[in-house]
């Protein structure tokens, strides 16, 4: 028999929310290093390598420019890259943490979650649908991108200098035109699944709290702690 | 069932559209806000570039609510990820939005500009209200970060953003705000309305 070792969705949301709270009172580079190399390990934990892996490498490419710019304080355009590594590090939680959110969970699972916290489905709906469609959006707008190729629109730098205003048509119309399909057959196969159904949904994975959901949310809670008392003591 | 109630479907379009603008405000925030001049302009980045996906999901809808929560689930995005400020302040001006729609149909040109200029506004506001309300705060919030920029660099921003030049930050939130309200009224006509989509 296969142990079930899956970790409650409430759990990773509660993990989320920690995550925002974090990256804004930690205050030392050494406690925001063991930070994002304990949401690493998190990554792994939760099988997901190649993004553990691409992380890693983008963290350690930031932490070098970072650090160029206190050896190389006096050259303008290396401290001002400086700054910018340090803007994409602050904020590299976050998309670790949406990896969390939407690799992670499916969207019946954030459903099922959001209805256990007895939120309201005007909120869990748009949220779930936003979760899943952000990562998706890249992969449309490669297709856009694609197709201008194809008809030789420049769409670079030079494209959008020379015409700002057609470029800027040339890439809403076609993305909203998708995105109104979208959530046209989006909704089509939400309602054949029984979303407007006014009764509590049901699961086939019943959302109860499991012994490895106390274990996940303890050993959060322990090693937020100790990075904070690292930040404020040592 | 109600005409004006939200069905699976304006929920769906809030999602989507929705994570649309949160994307467009990120991408732009993040460009703009590379520099501490260029920092306290952060929101008009947001204001030019979703227009035309707000006006899209609010003329093709219709209903009650849609602005309000495209607004709320954007909140809701930047509250996770520690923006609390942005959350509570864009909730109560997709408030004021959505009462000024309630009053005048949920189709107007106009009455959508104001709901949408009214949600950048709230982004900005809930981006700076901590520098307005207590600025020591600020700058401590700003300095609580590993690698942040100089304290002076910080107090710059503070002076700026208490001197004039608030003021002109927030005329350009609203001037960016309205060009782009009227490319999307543009293209919204050129494009959405022929098809039939709105």
């Amino acid at each position: 028999m296969q142990i079930d070792l899956s970790i409650d969705p409430r759990v990773k949301i509660f993990h989320t929310l920690i995550i925002g709270i974090m990256i804004f009172i930690l205050k030392t580079d050494q406690a925001f290093a063991l930070y994002i190399a304990h949401l690493l390990l998190t990554l792994v934990f939760f099988k997901q390598i190649k993004e553990a892996f691409k992380f890693t490498a983008a963290f350690i490419i930031l932490v070098f420019i970072y650090f160029m710019g206190f050896w190389e304080f006096k050259n303008p355009v290396i401290s001002t890259l400086s700054y910018f590594a340090f803007f994409v590090i602050k904020f590299l939680p976050i998309p670790i943490a949406a990896v969390i959110m939407t690799k992670t969970i499916t969207s019946a699972e954030l459903i099922g979650a959001f209805q256990k916290l007895r939120i309201h489905r005007n909120i869990t709906i748009p949220f779930a649908v936003a979760m899943r469609f952000i990562p998706s959006l890249r992969k449309e707008l490669g297709f856009i991108r694609d197709a201008m190729k194809m008809r030789g629109i420049n769409y670079g730098l030079g494209g959008f200098i020379k015409s700002p205003l057609r470029l800027l048509e040339y890439i809403t119309v076609p993305l909203l035109m998708r995105c109104v399909k979208i959530t046209d057959e989006l909704s089509v196969s939400a309602i054949v699944r029984g979303i407007e159904n006014p009764k509590p949904r049901t699961m086939m994975r019943e959302l109860k709290a499991k012994p490895q959901d106390f274990i996940y949310f303890s050993s959060i809670i322990i090693l937020n702690s100790i990075i904070l008392f690292i930040d404020r003591v040592i | 069932m109600g005409d004006n109630k939200l069905g699976t479907r304006d929920l769906i379009s809030i999602g989507v559209f929705g994570a649309i603008i949160f994307v467009l405000t990120m991408i732009s925030s993040m460009i703009i806000g590379m520099t501490m001049v260029s920092y306290l302009f952060i929101a008009s980045g947001m204001g030019l570039l979703s227009a035309p996906v707000y006006f899209l999901a609010a003329a093709r809808s219709g209903k009650r609510f849609v602005s309000f929560f495209i607004w709320t689930l954007n909140g809701v995005i930047w509250g996770i990820i520690g923006g609390y400020s942005v959350l509570v302040s864009m909730i109560i001006c997709a408030l004021i939005g959505e009462l000024i729609l309630r009053n005048g149909g949920y189709k107007s040109f106009f009455r959508i500009s104001i709901a949408y200029i009214l949600g950048v506004l709230g982004y900005h506001i809930g981006v700076f209200v901590i520098l307005y309300v207590s600025s020591e705060r600020y700058i401590e919030k700003f300095m609580a970060t590993p690698a942040s920029p100089s304290r002076e660099s910080v107090m710059a921003l503070v002076n700026a953003a208490t001197g004039p030049l608030g003021i002109v930050a927030v005329a350009a939130v609203i001037a960016a705000s309205i060009i782009s309200c009227l490319l999307a009224s543009k293209i919204l006509k050129k494009h959405f309305k022929k098809a039939g989509i709105i």
